[in-house]
């Protein structure tokens, strides 16, 4: 039997996961593909919730939907800049990516 | 409910942007016309906006006009209107771009005034993106300048993470307390007892919320994009999305969280200690201007999370007038700075040296706005912060408003560097002669008026900030 | 906002204008800076005598109110309040500034900083109509320290004289000290009172919500601001001094309006001090002290502006005293005259000054052919200063007399008789050895000033006859029912003793002058030599000055080494750590921003975990996953 533990615990990993691939992966959209990770992370938990506390309402999936597609208008987004960045520069990898510090 | 009657402004931006869009099909050469069109219809709105207050509940409480919605949605249509006078004449995107960029801050614009009024996190969520979305994109307009793409990608990533934990911890809510409407989590909240997965969740909405207002540790965005995005653009996301963050802060703490402020209370404070003296302590060995105002802001930011320390009807009021403050004072650094770097081409603090002989009234500017963040009466900024620290004093945070007197104190270390390169140093370089721009002037001109009236007389202004307040927390 | 409120507003907001017209705009222009500040101040006046013409026909109370701050339960407002006490000072401040600009485009002709001089004249006349017409007490501190800084900025006005340069400092230390005691009595009762409004605190004082030893302290404190500004006995050493600023000034703001704004603000703080019988009797010794001490100074002055000097010390100690005495009345009343003799006198010394090139009357000498305007003039005003009948001096001299014989101190009576004989002796002796007998080394070349300065000085003798009449008993104007304090006081009626004695004694004292200066039936010489001691202890002033230079060289500066030390090395040093340590802090925090968005990642999650761990710590119980509140 799978409960609502079962989802958020698969949640709780995936957005560990995703933060463990923010962190280490080199490549630019590396990072980008984490990130998506932590989106979906919250994709379960609000779809789990919504299954199983509120059946009669549509709140978790109505998110969910909203997080998607915002999700994927940002991913384009960072695509394209990391695209423009490569064009300039020839650099991909995020720790490259750093003109402006101190 | 007649969401015409409701959300005019809202309605009327979403036409201006549709109308933006066209401009730019129709208008092949003249440009600028559309940045024109685009701040003189941000400061009709404005006017409008401030003249019709409305009140109105919308979609079953998830979408509110109040007066905190009005004050910093009038706040927003001004910080987007002097942007606009400040880009169209400084702002270079080549034809091609220019209708994007004021597109874009028109979307912003529209994000934050729904961020502002919402009162259900979904709502709230996309009214968040949509103005952050538009943001990443216009940090990283100039797409052939390697610190402009640079800092939208930064931007990117790192609002992208917050989001993301503040997603985490809006979903942790709503399984606990089954509903996305802030008066339902509040309702909950003072009836069922709160365990930590609530207390993760808090701490996770927090963090994420901070991710707008630059507080520790989600600060370190901020110079980095300052630096790299263009000067308008910054002072934009410096003032516009900074007090929409605010707004939104005060919607969950002093609104949806106002019970569980043992738990915050105590957070908030450690956070708006270590956010005001880590910005003003980076600020100190800054060279680039930029760079040196984005730490003055996150120094800014701390004192305005003092405010919120004390929870009470007269620190949101003093928020929501430092914030007008902060506004105007912002403004008129990023202008002069605007100024300077479309003439010499430089951000670097060495070449504003001898600044004051070749450029006295601009010089003159620049002192007073930073003598007005740094809280020098009769600025401004002087009875926003005093109204700031007030307010936590009044409610025995005493350390608190001590660390952040010792803290206004090293703030004006380095904004004395500024004025000792400006008025002291000779020039070192030489420069063309500046000219400001017609634009940019009226933008100088007004704020100064502002700056000066809300620091000598700041009394309509707080009592207006007060209604607001109240009826913020007696309803 | 009433129609008069409006119009005192205009009054004090006009030389401001000009202030900043001149010095924006016509600082090069030197006859336009005249012709701007001379025609603001006109129309400034014209406002006042509008004002004072309609508190005339109908008395009553305008005011105006804006609020400013509200903070910890204090309101503090910006706001007019106009009302007949108002008036007729707005009518003396204007009018005399009015007729001293005029006066200065002859005086100040030749001078490099001639627009300047318009500029602080100005700035003067705006910030002593900004006292005039405010409703607060933080208002009227604002411009109590800004009419101190124009009086700074004016005395020493010619500052390459070190003698100038000196004295302006000094007016400015030694008006600090009074100023500190009048703010520290402002905020307790302030606050006490959670406003700063002047009828509101009265009110307040009056319900009795202060008890009486505390509102004693309070009235004491707020009159120290008078002691500053009104040079009383002990803070009287600046106002000497302050002669050294050209003569213009010393007739503007050193004799008739400035250093009247002492008496106005006790007189409008009436409703205080009359509360409190300790304070009203220590107002009236003062007051009095100073009246016979800086007259008895007086007496062996060789510069013409030194004795007229202490004779403005001796005769704002008669207001004092009349208020401290209860003269309500009589001390306005002395106050009007006062304004119009002096300024008169001070001119026409300025008049005398300006053709001869000295200020010791002993060079002098034999004037009045030469000059005969200025020596009838003068000698109007000195007839006024001496109490003689019919001069505008002998109506409000008598009020005084009449109200101390009222109040029954006898002390005090007796003081201002015979300080009333000392000022007819000096003054005459002044006029005597200046304008009659032989003429002076430096008299050949004297010539009659220009008619810029004379115009004025007729003026001014004008009222200085007349303006005594509205207290005359028995016509149908009368200045007791214009000006009294509570209920109305019924015109005092003429009491003939007092009028008999106070003639006499005037009488003797020009008497004895012309015995001696004229007649020189006893040499002045040998007086000198006969009084011996006292003389020097008059002609040293008491030694006044020494005793504090005394005490600020030996005790003060003692105690100052002490701070220095602690300051330099102590202070300095902690401060010097602090700088250091901070800008350490900085270079090394500064690390953190590496530029890579990793690091910045790490420190938003790590901030997370952190702040979780640090909530388990901070609440245990919170740990056990369904524990609650």
């Amino acid at each position: 039997m799978i409960t609502l533990a079962h989802y958020v615990i698969l949640s709780a990993i995936l957005f560990g996961i995703g933060i463990f691939g923010v962190l280490t992966r080199r490549n630019a959209i590396g990072i980008l593909m984490s990130i998506e990770l932590l989106f979906n992370a919250v994709n379960i938990n609000m779809v789990a919730f919504s299954r199983f506390l509120t059946p009669d309402g549509a709140y978790g999936e109505l998110f969910t939907i909203f997080i998607i597609t915002v999700a994927a208008a940002e991913s384009i987004l960072g695509l394209a800049i990391i695209l423009a960045i490569y064009r300039n520069r020839k650099v991909l990898n995020a720790d490259e990516m750093n003109l402006m510090k101190w | 409910m007649n969401f015409l009657n409701a959300m005019p402004g809202e309605i009327a931006l979403a036409g201006i942007i549709v109308a933006l869009l066209l401009l730019d099909f129709i208008i092949k050469e003249n440009k600028a016309v559309i940045g024109w069109t685009f701040t003189v219809l941000m400061a009709a709105l404005m006017v409008y906006v401030a003249a019709f207050k409305t009140e109105a509940t919308l979609l079953n409480g998830a979408y509110v006009s109040d007066g905190l919605s009005w004050i910093s949605q009038v706040m927003i249509l001004l910080a987007a209107s002097l942007t606009g006078l400040l880009s169209v004449q400084s702002v270079k995107t080549g034809k091609k771009f220019t209708g994007a960029y004021y597109i874009l801050l028109a979307c912003s614009t529209l994000g934050l005034m729904f961020l502002v009024s919402s009162k259900e996190l979904i709502t709230l969520y996309i009214g968040l993106e949509l103005a952050t979305v538009s943001l990443y994109a216009l940090a990283a307009i100039y797409k052939t300048d390697d610190s402009s793409t640079e800092a939208g990608i930064k931007y990117l990533i790192l609002g992208a993470i917050s989001s993301a934990i503040l997603l985490f911890g809006i979903s942790l809510i709503y399984g606990i307390t089954r509903t996305t409407y802030i008066d339902g989590v509040m309702a909950y909240t003072s009836q069922s007892p709160v365990g930590p997965i609530f207390v993760i969740a808090l701490i996770m909405t927090l963090l994420g919320a901070g991710f707008k207002l630059s507080m520790v540790p989600m600060h370190l965005w901020t110079p980095d994009v300052y630096q790299g995005a263009p000067t308008p653009v910054t002072a934009f996301i410096s003032v516009a999305s900074k007090a929409a963050g605010f707004i939104f802060a005060i919607r969950l703490f002093s609104y949806m969280f106002v019970r569980l402020d043992y738990i915050w209370v105590p957070l908030l404070s450690i956070i708006a200690l270590l956010t005001m003296t880590v910005g003003n302590l980076m600020a100190i060995p800054q060279k680039n201007v930029k760079r040196l105002l984005a730490y003055s802001t996150i120094s800014q930011a701390g004192y305005i999370l003092v405010g919120f320390v004390g929870a009470s009807v007269i620190g949101i009021s003093s928020v929501i007038f430092y914030l007008l403050a902060y506004t105007v004072t912002n403004i008129a650094a990023f202008a002069v700075v605007t100024a300077f770097s479309k003439a010499t081409g430089s951000d670097n603090l060495d070449d504003y040296a001898g600044l004051a002989q070749k450029e006295p009234l601009l010089a003159l500017l620049f002192m007073l706005s930073l003598l007005s963040l740094a809280g020098i009466p009769p600025l401004a900024g002087f009875v926003g912060k005093f109204y700031l620290f007030y307010s936590a004093m009044q409610k025995g945070y005493v350390w608190l408003v001590v660390a952040a007197a010792l803290n206004s104190t090293i703030s004006l270390y380095y904004y004395l560097l500024i004025l000792k390169q400006m008025y002291i140093f000779d020039r070192k370089k030489e420069f063309p002669k500046i000219k400001i721009d017609f634009s940019v002037k009226i933008v100088l001109i007004f704020t100064m008026i502002v700056i000066f009236i809300m620091g000598i007389f700041p009394g309509p202004v707080l009592d207006l900030t007060t209604d607001i307040a109240q009826s913020l927390f007696f309803k | 906002m009433g129609i008069l409120s409006m119009a005192g507003i205009a009054a004090a907001l006009l030389p401001f204008l000009a202030f900043l017209a001149i010095v924006t705009f016509t600082k090069k222009y030197r006859n336009v800076s005249a012709l701007v500040s001379i025609s603001a101040t006109g129309l400034s006046f014209l406002t006042a005598c509008y004002i004072l013409y309609s508190q005339i026909t109908a008395p009553q109370q305008s005011s105006f109110n804006i609020p400013w701050m509200y903070i910890a339960g204090i309101e503090m407002n910006m706001g007019v309040l106009v009302n007949q006490l108002t008036s007729i000072m707005l009518f003396i401040v204007t009018f005399v500034s009015l007729l001293v600009q005029i006066y200065s485009t002859g005086y100040m002709h030749d001078d490099e900083g001639y627009s300047k001089f318009f500029a602080f004249l100005s700035l003067f006349t705006f910030s002593m109509l900004g006292i005039v017409i405010s409703n607060n007490l933080l208002q009227i501190y604002v411009f109590w320290e800004l009419v101190g800084l124009s009086s700074y900025l004016l005395i020493g006005f010619w500052y390459f004289k070190p003698e100038a340069s000196d004295a302006a400092k000094k007016a400015f230390v030694v008006n600090r000290v009074g100023d500190f005691g009048f703010l520290l009595g402002i905020l307790i009762v302030s606050f006490r009172a959670g406003t700063f409004d002047f009828m509101k605190v009265i009110d307040f004082a009056k319900s009795g919500a202060i008890d009486p030893n505390t509102l004693t302290v309070i009235a004491l404190l707020l009159f120290c601001g008078a002691v500053g500004k009104s040079a009383q006995f002990p803070l009287h050493v600046w106002l000497p001094d302050a002669m050294e600023g050209p003569t213009p000034v010393s007739a503007l703001i050193h004799a008739a309006t400035m250093v009247a704004a002492g008496v106005f603000m006790v007189a409008r703080l009436y409703g205080i001090f009359s509360l409190s019988p300790a304070a009203m009797n220590v107002i009236a010794y003062i007051g009095g002290f100073t009246a016979i001490f800086a007259a008895s100074i007086a007496l062996v002055q060789d510069d013409i502006k030194r004795i007229l000097a202490y004779s403005t010390l001796s005769q704002l100690g008669y207001m004092i005293l009349a208020l401290g005495a209860g003269g309500f009345t009589a001390g306005m009343f002395h106050l009007t005259t006062h304004a119009f003799f002096k300024a008169l006198l001070f001119l026409g010394a300025g008049s005398v000054i300006h053709s001869m090139g000295t200020n010791d009357i002993w060079r002098m000498g034999g004037l009045h052919k030469k000059m005969p305007i200025t020596s009838i003039t003068m000698l109007i005003a000195t007839l006024a200063i001496s109490g003689i009948w019919p001069f505008s001096g002998f109506w409000s001299k008598d009020e005084i007399f009449l109200a101390l014989h009222n109040s029954g101190h006898t002390v005090l009576y007796y003081t201002a008789v015979v300080t009333a004989f000392m000022t007819s002796f000096y003054m005459f002796r002044l006029y005597i050895v200046t304008f009659m007998g032989k003429q002076g080394e430096h008299a050949g070349h004297a010539h009659e000033s220009p008619l810029s300065m004379t115009v004025p000085l007729m003026i001014l003798a004008v009222f200085s006859i007349f303006s005594g009449l509205v207290g005359m008993p028995g016509q149908p104007f009368n200045i007791s029912n214009f000006i009294y304090f509570g209920e109305m006081e019924k015109p005092a009626g003429l009491n003939m003793t007092i009028a008999y004695i106070s003639t006499a004694v005037a009488l003797s004292g020009i008497a004895l002058a012309f015995i001696i200066y004229f007649f020189k039936l006893v040499r002045a010489e040998s007086l000198k030599k006969v009084s011996g001691p006292v003389y020097t202890l008059l002609k040293n002033k008491y030694y006044v000055d020494e005793i504090y230079l005394f005490f600020i060289r030996n005790v003060f500066f003692a105690i100052t080494a002490v701070i220095k030390w602690f300051d330099r090395n102590i202070v300095d040093g902690l401060v010097n750590l602090t700088g250091w340590l901070v800008r350490q802090g900085g270079a090394q925090l500064r690390r953190t921003a590496t530029g890579s968005v990793q690091t910045y990642a790490l420190m938003i999650f790590g901030g997370m975990v952190v702040a979780m761990i640090a909530f388990a710590i901070y609440n245990p119980g919170l740990l056990t996953l369904f524990g609650g509140r």
